[in-house]
């Protein structure tokens, strides 16, 4: 997980006897250097913050990196969790810049604690008999094995925003039982027995609530990974690029007609391998395979719909590549396909929202059929958005020439997000991550609140900006 | 960073106890505009109530007018404090003004609130005051509806696990005697005196020789000593870091940090907790009342914190000695 912050430095040896980072933090090649800090490391991570005039609270939430614009900043590149920005510094008379890479949060990645990272894959793993596992009508059952003598026992966790009295349990024989319509994925929770606070004795992955304690781990599964015959083996191990590569990590259970590992795999495109008693096979039960880099076959698997990128025409092209936000700009990795009007390539993004453009023959292009464009200091990108969960509306101003969309969701972009005209106004159809969005609307280069939005709060220049919250129940569970 | 955290300059005045018995709800004050402000549902009134770490803040969760959601434990508000972003419509009572750490003043409204109920506990006809707390949800990442004040548990024994994240609930009659459970606890490592003004509770000190007088805040996320404190402590202060402050709307401000070597509350060395020094000036002439400072979480993480209003005595259970 991408909780570092890289600081790179350029020619600023000086400026660095300055800063109380210690050594083994510090790495260097040439003229670049690298300072890296934890951000667990509160104090350490302010020092740094304050000294290069960085809002640390910008630096910690994704949704205020806006307003290190405000202060300066350029937005340089976004990484996949990571977002790289720059600004010029001046070092006893000499401008330079200042290069600083901070952890972001992506379409699914959530920096509050106590919810999920938008891990792209998982597995559980209990102790004496399973606490949580499906039900037959596809939604979930948490049992706490014992405890009959408490009063009430309820369940807290990611999925209802970790309510304290909404998730109430039933008393059964042999213990407390609730079914909660969870969707696939990753989610942490806890037991309330009596108003206190307990992880799940039963499940063998937790992880730490940053406050002494911990939560417990359930994958909800989407997808059984197996591996037919090989009944004389005696591990075998699946790795992919899921796990990265990770050697120890998913032991493979058997049964009659082989190895099988229910897992959660977020929608997406990854390769992996199986290591059958220390040695690595392709899946043979896989025709799809890709070499890497290194010229290693591995098997591929994608999960979701895929979203096809278009190209039309540049028929005398020799090679367009798809490059976006989503592979790190890769210009190399997303080969496009010729066909008979032009090129294309399908592609399984999650829901979320993306920024991509073509490589024809090393040109970056824009994606000509699409109107959906941002443009910050540096770049002008298409935009997409897969599964969009919210549509913005603006009512009338039908005489308006331009109206945009800005706000926590894109770094409180200018001039933001070209909405659409449509009968009665302007609309923009956008995925949301969980939590709060903050936004306005920019009608012909003029800021302002959303007319039809009743919830708002005071900002800075003694405006409001409206808001949104999208609740963690939406996220992590479904309607029953 | 510190959000806001003394609100108001209202304050809720509890107006004596009128203890009535009608069925299985028992009244247990009626608050200065002669509503009745606080009932309990269940039989004892004693709850343990779960409490969501939120960094350093206290959270639990109730339901105010049907809409269920997140406040926050400030024991530095008096009373009722609602979320201007959610109850900015219908039943707007009056207005008055707000000052916080940062000298930041806000308009603040009333609003009538026909309930609030917080695991089994229930509140009704509350005169609540609203005021933007936009600035702690965006800090903090979490929808905040409101704040509840130490005026709304003025009758109970407050017992704050910070190690478990549960706040105990307890009945106590006018010697402070639990009334239905039984306190089981041992002697506490330390009992430190109480005084209550204003709704508020306050702790009495020693530091360079002088007298302090610090509010006991569970809505404060740092410990807080007012620059107008005599200058022989503040002169002690090791600054060690500068940290803006954000209060309500967008008032900020840039205040120094550092620790107080020796500290002692209730003859007991706190050594070298950390403060903010910020100017408390506003908070006093808004409270009528002296006050140097605010204890809050590092204080109040050191132990289990026992909090009896009868009795007036602070007791604490050290998880560890607080010397080390």
């Amino acid at each position: 997980m991408g909780r570092d912050i890289l600081v790179v430095l350029i020619m600023m040896f000086p400026f660095l006897a300055k800063c109380q980072v210690p050594e083994d933090f510090i790495s260097h090649r040439g003229n670049l250097i690298t300072v890296r800090f934890n951000l667990k490391n509160e104090q350490e991570t302010r020092e740094l913050a304050r000294y290069f005039e960085v809002d640390f609270d910008s630096l910690s939430r994704f949704h205020d990196i806006g307003k290190l614009v405000d202060e300066g900043w350029f937005i340089m590149k976004e990484k996949k969790n990571l977002l790289i920005i720059a600004r010029s510094m001046d070092m006893g008379g000499k401008f330079d810049w200042l290069y600083v890479a901070v952890p972001v949060a992506g379409a699914s990645y959530n920096n509050a604690p106590g919810y999920p990272r938008g891990l792209p894959f998982g597995f559980n793993e209990f102790k004496d008999k399973a606490s949580v596992f499906p039900a037959g009508d596809s939604s979930t059952v948490f049992m706490l094995y014992g405890h009959s003598d408490a009063g009430t026992v309820m369940l807290s966790g990611n999925f209802n925003d970790w309510s304290t009295g909404a998730t109430p349990m039933e008393k059964v024989a042999d213990g407390w039982m609730v079914r909660v319509p969870l969707r696939e994925g990753q989610h942490y929770y806890k037991f309330i027995v009596d108003g206190r606070w307990m992880s799940d004795p039963q499940n063998k992955h937790d992880e730490g609530d940053g406050y002494g304690g911990s939560n417990s781990v359930y994958f909800k599964t989407n997808h059984v990974m197996r591996l037919s015959g090989y009944r004389e083996a005696r591990k075998v191990i699946l790795a992919g690029s899921f796990n990265q590569w990770d050697e120890h990590m998913c032991a493979m259970q058997q049964d009659e007609q082989g190895w099988y590992l229910p897992v959660y795999l977020k929608e997406g495109t990854y390769t992996y391998k199986y290591i059958v008693d220390k040695k690595w096979i392709t899946d043979p039960d896989n025709p799809v395979s890709r070499a890497d880099a290194e010229g290693n076959i591995n098997s591929v698997l994608s999960l979701g719909q895929p979203t096809v990128f278009r190209l039309p025409g540049y028929s005398n092209a020799r090679q367009v590549v798809l490059s976006g936000n989503f592979n790190e700009w890769d210009p190399g990795e997303l080969l496009m396909t010729r066909t008979s009007s032009g090129w294309e390539l399908p592609y399984v993004l999650a829901p979320g929202n993306y920024e991509y453009k073509f490589v024809v023959d090393g040109n970056w292009i824009q994606d000509p059929d699409n109107p959906l464009h941002y443009a910050d200091n540096l770049n002008s990108n298409s935009i997409l958005t897969v599964q969009a969960n919210h549509r913005f509306f603006l009512k009338g101003y039908e005489n308006a020439g331009q109206v945009q969309l800005s706000g926590s969701f894109n770094g409180w972009a200018f001039p933001g997000y070209n909405m659409q005209r449509v009968a009665g106004g302007w609309e923009f159809n956008l995925y949301l991550p969980p939590g709060k969005s903050l936004y306005r609307f920019i009608v012909d280069g003029n800021w302002m609140a959303d007319p039809g939005n009743n919830q708002r709060e005071f900002n800075e220049y003694g405006d409001f900006n409206s808001i949104i919250w999208r609740e963690m129940k939406d996220v992590y569970t479904y309607d029953k | 960073m510190i959000r806001l955290h003394i609100t108001l300059l209202f304050v809720f005045l509890l107006a004596g106890i009128q203890m009535s018995q009608a069925q299985e709800t028992v009244v247990l004050a009626v608050g200065q505009y002669g509503d009745l402000v606080f009932t309990e549902d269940t039989t004892t009134g004693d709850v343990v109530i779960p409490l969501r770490r939120v960094q350093n803040l206290f959270v639990l969760e109730g339901i105010v007018d049907g809409q269920r959601g997140n406040f926050i434990l400030d024991t530095g508000a008096p009373g009722l404090v609602l979320n201007a972003a959610y109850f900015n419509k219908g039943k707007v009572l009056e207005s008055a003004s707000s000052f916080g750490v940062t000298g930041g003043g806000d308009q603040v409204y009333r609003y009538a609130a026909d309930s609030l109920i917080v695991s089994g506990l229930s509140f009704y006809d509350l005169q609540a005051n609203v005021a933007d707390l936009g600035h702690i949800e965006n800090a903090r990442g979490i929808r905040i509806l409101g704040l509840i004040g130490s005026g709304m548990f003025s009758r109970l024994e407050m017992v704050l696990d910070t190690r478990a994240s549960t706040l105990g609930l307890y009945r106590v009659d006018r010697s402070g005697n639990r009334v239905f459970t039984p306190d089981e606890l041992p002697a506490a490592d330390l009992e430190i005196p109480l005084e209550y003004s204003s709704s508020l509770m306050f702790i009495r000190g020693v530091a360079a020789g002088k007298k302090l007088r610090f509010v006991l805040d569970t809505g404060a996320e740092n410990n807080v000593l007012s620059t107008s404190s005599p200058s022989r402590v503040i002169k002690e202060i090791r600054v060690t870091n500068l940290t803006t402050l954000k209060g309500a709307g967008a008032s900020t401000l840039e205040v120094a940090s550092g620790r107080l070597p020796d500290l002692q509350l209730g003859g007991y060395d706190f050594d070298s907790m950390t403060f903010l020094l910020t100017d408390l000036s506003q908070l006093e002439t808004a409270y009528g009342t002296i006050m140097h400072g605010m204890l809050g979480y590092e204080f109040l993480s050191k132990g289990i914190m026992v909090i009896n209003p009868r009795t007036k005595i602070l007791r604490i259970y050290f998880y560890e000695d607080p010397i080390k």
